[in-house]
């Protein structure tokens, strides 16, 4: 999905579907109080789409495989709308008999994609089986660290003058999340930066973090991380394996920047 | 000039009063049946505005100084809607009526006449959100002082250490894992256990707005350093909710003070002791 803001054209396609999809929710709400429940789902579905067409004047739904509204019945008294505003894209909410609307938003890229079954080289389903393998690899790295038995939070001396002092390691047993906090002026808006530009820029500002300890254990990126803040930064990211027992210090080093920790209280 | 997200919001406005008039034949056309019209609206999102109130439709708009959705009664069982902003002397309404059905959008400036029409009620309003208008553009340097204070308070030249909680605390309660020192400030990182899937997300919950997965990261918390100082909470962070146990922060003002030598937090079952001078 791409991170870009929708252009025009689309901001207006899906405004023009939310509100169809309100003046439907409208009407079938004014039906349903008067029974206190939605009724049926078929029923309910074909009224839907009368109501649109009555609405739209018979307008084509912007995505040809669905309706213009589509409902569906969470219970007898609470129903979920969409209205597409584009192919695979559409504007949802809930709607309760007591006209609460709730769980509303945008969603991208469903309904079913037909592929067309490719013919391999025996280079190229080598080369695919490769690429399946190294990434497996990948995954079963970046879930080696569960944590979910906590051992204890270990913190190192202070570091004055440090641009991104390590906080502390929470240990547990299968791995650790490494907390460290950095200053962070506003990005500035460059209307001439695509998405990509964008991102490659600001994913150096990222120092990459290294690892070692006095055992020699190779520490690797684990269980994922997070990162947020507005002016200063709050990092969390996760690494596998746990130190071994033998290991006394943990040694982070981030730019031109190292801290210890000590491993043995 | 209305613009489609003024729209939509005039149409969501428009649900809870249709909702609440129930089986109803058609909305009162009243100030009593209107009121308890009111009375009977559900809460809706927590974002969305909460204070109605009946105006007769008649007379000159009024402009409260709280957000405020206007009903009044429109003639053949239907309902204007007009929701008003502290912020604007102008508005949108629409007309709803019994079946769902609605009228087109309508845009009023001001008062919706000259001047000279305006009553002595109306010029007091004009008045007030004048006053109201004045009085944020004196107070912005106050709030401006108040967004550069609360985004730099946590920046790396006020941090002083981060102290690690004692190992070993109660494994099925929340566990203290690390307080970060700051002169201007002090956070508080802990682990809570994660509530059953079920419970988190339920399928099809009773209340949409139910937030479980908050209330179960921030337990009622209190701080005490032993020197009685008084620790306000000015952010709340899920550091990552997906985990289990998930992990939370909270952070206050104003720091520990010096002499300080223990730091105390108690959860509801769990009290946790975090010595500052263990090192």
């Amino acid at each position: 999905m791409s991170p870009r803001d929708p252009d025009e054209d689309e901001m207006r396609d899906q405004d023009a579907a939310s509100i169809l999809l309100l003046r439907v929710a409208l009407r079938l709400l004014g039906e349903a109080r008067l029974r206190g429940n939605f009724g049926a789902e078929e029923a309910l579905a074909e009224r839907a789409v009368a109501i649109a067409d009555e609405l739209t004047g018979g307008k084509p739904s912007p995505d040809p495989r669905r309706a213009g509204v589509e409902v569906g019945l969470i219970r007898p008294d609470r129903i979920a709308l969409a209205a597409p505003y584009a192919r695979s894209s559409a504007v949802i909410e809930n709607l309760m008999v007591d006209g609460t609307l709730y769980g509303g938003g945008g969603v991208t890229g469903y309904g079913p994609i037909r592929s067309e079954p490719e013919e391999l080289t025996e280079e190229e389903r080598a080369e695919r089986e490769r690429r399946r393998a190294e990434w497996l690899a990948r995954t079963e790295r970046s879930r080696q660290f569960t944590a979910t038995r906590f051992v204890r939070a270990l913190t190192p001396p202070q570091q004055p003058g440090a641009a991104r002092p390590i906080l502390a390691v929470l240990l547990y047993e299968d791995g650790f999340w490494l907390e460290s906090t950095y200053d962070k002026e506003p990005r500035p808006f460059d209307p001439h930066m695509d998405d990509e530009q964008f991102f490659a820029k600001h994913r150096r500002e990222n120092p990459v973090i290294m690892i070692t300890d006095d055992v020699g254990t190779e520490y690797f990126p684990s269980g994922g991380a997070t990162a947020g803040g507005v002016r200063v930064h709050h990092s969390s990211e996760g690494f596998a394996p746990a130190p071994p027992a033998s290991a006394r210090v943990l040694r982070i080093t981030t730019n031109d920047e190292t801290a210890e920790v000590g491993l043995t209280r | 000039m209305a613009d489609a997200v003024d729209h939509r919001g005039l149409l969501e406005l428009a649900l809870r009063p249709l909702g609440a008039l129930g089986t109803a034949e058609a909305f009162p056309q009243d100030r009593a049946g209107i009121e308890a019209l009111i009375e009977r609206l559900p809460k809706g999102r927590p974002s969305e505005p909460k204070h109605f109130a009946y105006e007769d439709g008649k007379g000159l708009p009024r402009y409260e100084a709280e957000y405020t959705i206007w009903l009044s009664p429109a003639g053949d069982g239907a309902l204007r809607v007009r929701p008003q902003s502290p912020w604007e002397l102008g508005f949108l309404t629409i007309v709803v009526h019994p079946d769902g059905r609605v009228g087109d959008v309508e845009e009023v400036e001001g008062f919706g006449v000259p001047d000279s029409e305006l009553t002595d009620q109306a010029r007091a309003d004009r008045d007030a959100f004048e006053r109201r208008v004045r009085e944020y553009e004196e107070d912005r340097p106050r709030h401006n002082v108040w967004i550069e204070e609360s985004q730099t308070r946590f920046r790396t030249e006020n941090l002083i250490r981060a102290v690690a909680a004692p190992p070993g605390q109660h494994p099925n309660g929340p566990v203290v894992t690390y307080l970060t020192l700051y002169e201007t400030g002090l956070m508080l990182n802990y682990l809570v256990p994660r509530p059953p899937r079920q419970e988190m997300w339920p399928d099809d919950p009773d209340d949409p707005f139910a937030e479980p997965h908050r209330e179960a990261m921030f337990p009622g918390i209190e701080i005490d350093d032993g020197l009685g100082t008084e620790y306000e909470v000015v952010d709340i962070d899920s550091v990552d909710m997906n985990s289990s146990p998930m992990r939370a922060r909270l952070s206050y003002t104003p720091g520990v003070p010096a002499a300080a030598e223990t730091v105390r937090v108690s959860f509801d079952s769990v009290t946790v002791a975090i010595d500052l001078e263990a090192r």
